[in-house]
C-alpha cells in the first residue's frame, strides 16, 4: 500500500535542500519514489563495492522509533515525527513536519539484510546496505544411465 | 571560529522553527540536523534572540558520493521576542538534531505589601 502522510514543507524547509545535478541512473532511482518523495526526508547515497550509504536527515526523531524494512532490493523508512513534550502549549508558529513519514529506496542489488546496519547521529540516520554475495557457481553432477538407478 | 575546509560554499538556512507557549514560558523548538550542542550558538541581545548552528559536512570515510538530494546546510535565525524573559534562566537542549529553547517570561513582579492595623 502506498500513502503520502508527508506534510507540506515549509518555504524555509525546502530551502534547506539543495538540489544539485544527479547522475541519471540516480536520478531514475530516485524520482521513481512517486509520491514518497519530500524533501524533509531528501536522501543523499554513496557507494563502495560492498554496497550503498544512505544519509537522511530525521531530526527530533529517536533511533528507537525509526522503522527500517528491507525486501530484496527496497528499503523502506518509515516513523513518525515526534510532537514536542510540552504538555498544555499553545502553538503560536508552526514549521516543522508532523504526522508520519515512509519513503522506500530501491538499490540495483540485493541487499543483505543481516548485514545492514544503520545509526543516527544528531538526527541524520545513515544506513549501510551490504550487498548479498552472489553464490558461487554449482558444480552439477551429470548422471549416467547406470548411477541414475 | 572553526575554518571552513568544504570547498563549497556554506549554505545558511532558516532552521524550520515552532514557537510554542505556556503561561510560564516561550518555547522554541527548531530542526537543527546535523548540529550538535557544541556546534550551535545562542545569543540573546536585547529583545533579538540569534540562533547559530555549524554542521559537519564531510562524506562518510570511504565511501564514494554517488549523488545527493540535499547537504547539510550551516543554520542562522533571529527571533525577535515580544515577552520579556528572564535571562538568567534560558535553557536550551539539542537532542538528535532538534534544538529546543525554554525562554521562562519575566511575570510580573508581585510584592507583598504589608497591611497595617
Amino acid at each position: 500500500m502506498r500513502f503520502d502522510p508527508l506534510p507540506v514543507s515549509s518555504p524555509s524547509m525546502q530551502a534547506m535542500f539543495q538540489f544539485w545535478s544527479l547522475q541519471p541512473t540516480l536520478e531514475r532511482l530516485l524520482a521513481d519514489q512517486g509520491a514518497a518523495r519530500s524533501t524533509s526526508m531528501a536522501f543523499a547515497l554513496y557507494q563502495r563495492a560492498e554496497g550503498w550509504l544512505l544519509r537522511t536527515p530525521l531530526p527530533g526523531v529517536a533511533a528507537s522509533a525509526i522503522m527500517l524494512e528491507i525486501d530484496g532490493n527496497a528499503l523502506t523508512l518509515s516513523g513518525v515525527w515526534p510532537p514536542d513534550e510540552s504538555a498544555g502549549a499553545r502553538s503560536r508558529h508552526l514549521e516543522r513536519p508532523r504526522g508520519a513519514f515512509r519513503r522506500t529506496l530501491r538499490v540495483p542489488f540485493e541487499i543483505d539484510a543481516a548485514r545492514v546496519r544503520a545509526r543516527v547521529e544528531h538526527g541524520v540516520l545513515e544506513v549501510e546496505l551490504p550487498r548479498r554475495a552472489r553464490s558461487g557457481p554449482v558444480k552439477v553432477q551429470v548422471l549416467s544411465e547406470s548411477t541414475r538407478n | 571560529m572553526q575554518a571552513n575546509t568544504d570547498p563549497r560554499p556554506v549554505r545558511r538556512i532558516h532552521p524550520p522553527t515552532d514557537v510554542l507557549e505556556t503561561d510560564e514560558e516561550l518555547i522554541l523548538v527548531a530542526d537543527v540536523p546535523g548540529a550538535s550542542s557544541a556546534s550551535v550558538e545562542l545569543l540573546l541581545e536585547d529583545d533579538v534572540l540569534l540562533l547559530r548552528a555549524r554542521t559537519e559536512r564531510a562524506a562518510p570515510e570511504g565511501w564514494q558520493p554517488l549523488g545527493a538530494e540535499f547537504e547539510l546546510p550551516d543554520y542562522e535565525r533571529a527571533f525577535r521576542l515580544t515577552t520579556e524573559v528572564e535571562r538568567e534562566r534560558i535553557q536550551a537542549v539539542v537532542q538528535n538534531g532538534r534544538l529546543r529553547v525554554v525562554l521562562p517570561k519575566k511575570l510580573p513582579a508581585r510584592d507583598k505589601i504589608p497591611v497595617q492595623g
